[in-house]
C-alpha cells in the first residue's frame, strides 16, 4: 500500500484530533474572516426595525442545552437587537433547559442595557409542546386569559408592559427559534389567519426546511444556525461568540473539505492498482 | 461550615468543573466505548428528565392546574381523569376507555391538520407561480425565476410515476431533475454538518473560554 492508499484508511482518532486544532486554533488566536450577510437574515433585521414601538415581540424558545451553541447565539443576537431599540419582547418557551438558558442570558443582556424586567421584557411561562396547538388557537385572541401569571406567579395584569397587550393585533413579531420542525405549526394558525410577521431561528440542520417558507413570504427573514447569528451580530456591530466561532467553522468546514480529497485520492489511487 | 458553598464564585466554578469533565466524558467515546462515556450519559439523560419533570410542575402544572382546584375551580380534576384515560390502553378489559380519549384526540389533531394544509400550503403554491416578464423586473429577475420554473418543473417530472420514461422528451427532464435533487441534498447536507460542527465549537469553546480561560 503506498502512501496515497494510505489517505483513505485515516484513523478516525487522527482526523478527531486534528479538528479539535482546527477549531481550537481560531478560538484561541483569532481569525478574522470576512461575514457577508446574506438577505435572509437581513430580513430579520429589517423586521425587527420596522416593529412599531407600541407592539412587543414574541420570542418563542423551542431548544435545549442539545443545540445551545446555534439557538443560544441567536436568541441572545434578537434580545440584544430589541433592547438597543428600546423595544419590548416576551419570552415563550415550550422547552424546560431552553426557558432557563434564554432566561439567564435575558437577564445579562437586560442588566447591560439598563432594561427592567416586566417593564421591557417578561417571560410567559414554559409550555409544554404538547399543548402547542390549543395555545395557538387561544392566545391570539386573549392573551391574558391564556396566560394568566407570568413565571414567577405575578399575574398579568399586574406586569406594566402587558397592560396594553391584548391580542395578537398587539404583538409586532413572533421569532420562532427552534431545534426541532414545528414552524409550520405557527405558519397554519398563526400567520395563515392573522398574518403577523414571522421571522425564523433554527439550527443550521433543519434550515433548508425554511426556505419554501421564506421564498413564500410566509416569513419574512431567517439565521441559519451559527453563521446567521454571526451575520447578525455583524448587522448589530455588536460582536458575541457567534462571530468569534465563525472562523472556527471556516477552519473546520476547510479541514473536512480537505479530508475528503484525500480520501478520494486515495480510493482513485486504489482502484487504479486494482486495473492494473 | 459549610458557608462556602452559597458562595456564587465556588458555585459557578463548581459548575463549570462539573460541565467540563462531563464534557470530556461524553466526548471519551470517540476513543472508545468505555465506563466513563456510559456513566456521563446516564447522568445526562437523568439530569435533563428530573429538570424537566421539575419545571414542568412548577411552571406549568402547579399554576395551571393544581392552584386553580386549591382555589375552588375543583372541576380542573376532569383535566386529570382526561389524562388518566389514556393510560388505559394497558388494560384489555377497559381498552374502551382509553379509545374515548384517543377518538378525541385524534379528531382534535385531523381537524388541525386539514387547517394546517390549507393555511401553509396555499402561500407556498401561489408563491411558485413567478413572472417571467412584466414592469419592473429586472433581468436578473428574470433569470432566476425562469431556473426557479425549470428546476420545479424538472423535480416534478422526476415524481410523475404514470408512465415509463423512456422517451428522450420524457426521460430527459426526469434525469434533469434527479440532479437538482442531488444538488438540493447536497446542500442540505452541507447545513448539517455546518450544525454539527457549530456544536463542537460550542462545546471547546466552553472548555477553552470558561474552563481554561485560554481563549478570549
Amino acid at each position: 500500500m503506498n502512501v496515497f492508499e494510505r489517505l483513505q484508511y485515516i484513523d478516525r482518532r487522527i482526523m478527531y484530533a486534528l479538528l479539535v486544532v482546527a477549531i481550537a486554533v481560531p478560538l484561541i488566536w483569532r481569525i478574522n474572516l470576512p461575514v457577508v450577510v446574506t438577505p435572509a437574515v437581513k430580513g430579520v433585521y429589517d423586521t425587527f426595525e420596522k416593529m412599531p414601538n407600541d407592539k412587543i415581540a414574541l420570542i418563542v424558545v423551542y431548544w435545549g442545552a442539545g443545540t445551545v451553541a446555534e439557538t443560544g447565539p441567536e436568541t441572545s443576537a434578537m434580545m440584544r437587537h430589541l433592547f438597543m431599540r428600546n423595544k419590548k419582547f416576551a419570552l415563550l418557551p415550550f422547552d424546560p433547559q431552553g426557558s432557563k438558558l434564554a432566561t439567564d442570558e435575558a437577564k445579562a443582556l437586560a442588566k447591560k442595557y439598563g432594561k427592567k424586567y416586566g417593564v421591557d421584557w417578561v417571560h410567559w411561562g414554559y409550555q409544554p409542546i404538547s399543548n402547542l396547538v390549543p395555545l395557538l388557537q387561544s392566545f391570539p385572541r386573549d392573551i391574558k386569559g391564556t396566560f394568566k401569571t407570568d413565571a414567577y406567579g405575578t399575574p398579568m395584569n399586574k406586569i406594566p408592559m402587558m397592560r396594553n397587550v391584548n391580542t395578537i393585533d398587539d404583538i409586532g413579531v413572533i421569532a420562532d427559534i427552534t431545534s426541532s420542525g414545528e414552524l409550520d405549526t405557527w405558519i397554519a394558525y398563526i400567520y395563515g389567519s392573522y398574518r403577523t410577521p414571522m421571522v425564523y431561528g433554527p439550527t443550521a440542520i433543519i434550515a433548508p426546511e425554511g426556505f419554501n417558507s421564506l421564498d413564500a413570504g410566509q416569513i419574512k427573514g431567517m439565521l441559519m444556525g451559527m453563521k446567521g447569528a454571526a451575520e447578525y451580530e455583524k448587522l448589530l456591530n455588536a460582536e458575541g461568540f457567534a462571530t468569534r466561532a465563525a472562523g472556527a467553522l471556516s477552519t473546520s468546514h476547510l479541514l473536512i473539505v480537505i479530508l475528503i480529497i484525500a480520501g478520494n485520492i486515495g480510493y482513485i489511487s486504489s482502484r487504479r492498482r486494482r486495473e492494473r | 461550615m459549610f458557608h462556602w458553598l452559597s458562595d456564587s464564585h465556588v458555585t459557578t466554578a463548581v459548575t463549570i468543573w462539573i460541565g467540563a469533565l462531563g464534557t470530556l466524558a461524553i466526548y471519551s467515546i470517540l476513543y472508545k466505548e468505555n465506563p466513563i462515556y456510559r456513566i456521563a450519559e446516564h447522568v445526562f439523560i437523568g439530569a435533563a428528565a428530573g429538570y424537566g419533570i421539575f419545571i414542568t410542575w412548577v411552571e406549568m402544572l402547579k399554576p395551571a392546574w393544581w392552584d386553580q382546584i386549591t382555589q375552588g375551580r375543583w372541576y380542573w380534576i376532569f383535566a386529570l381523569i382526561a389524562g388518566a384515560m389514556f393510560y388505559f390502553i394497558y388494560s384489555r378489559r377497559y381498552v374502551w376507555i382509553s379509545r374515548i380519549i384517543f377518538g378525541v384526540l385524534l379528531g382534535l389533531v385531523a381537524g388541525g391538520a386539514f387547517k394546517g394544509f390549507v393555511g401553509v400550503n396555499i402561500d407556498r403554491i401561489s408563491a411558485s407561480f413567478k413572472p417571467l416578464y412584466g414592469k419592473g423586473l429586472t433581468a436578473t429577475e428574470i433569470a432566476n425565476n425562469a431556473l426557479f420554473i425549470i428546476v420545479l418543473l424538472a423535480v416534478m417530472a422526476y415524481f410523475f410515476f404514470s408512465f415509463e420514461h423512456k422517451s428522450p422528451i420524457r426521460r430527459a427532464p426526469a434525469q434533469l431533475g434527479r440532479w437538482c435533487l442531488m444538488f438540493a441534498f447536497g446542500a442540505m447536507f452541507g447545513f448539517t454538518v455546518m450544525a454539527r460542527m457549530s456544536l463542537l465549537i460550542g462545546r471547546i469553546y466552553f472548555l477553552l473560554h470558561n474552563w481554561l480561560h485560554i481563549a478570549q
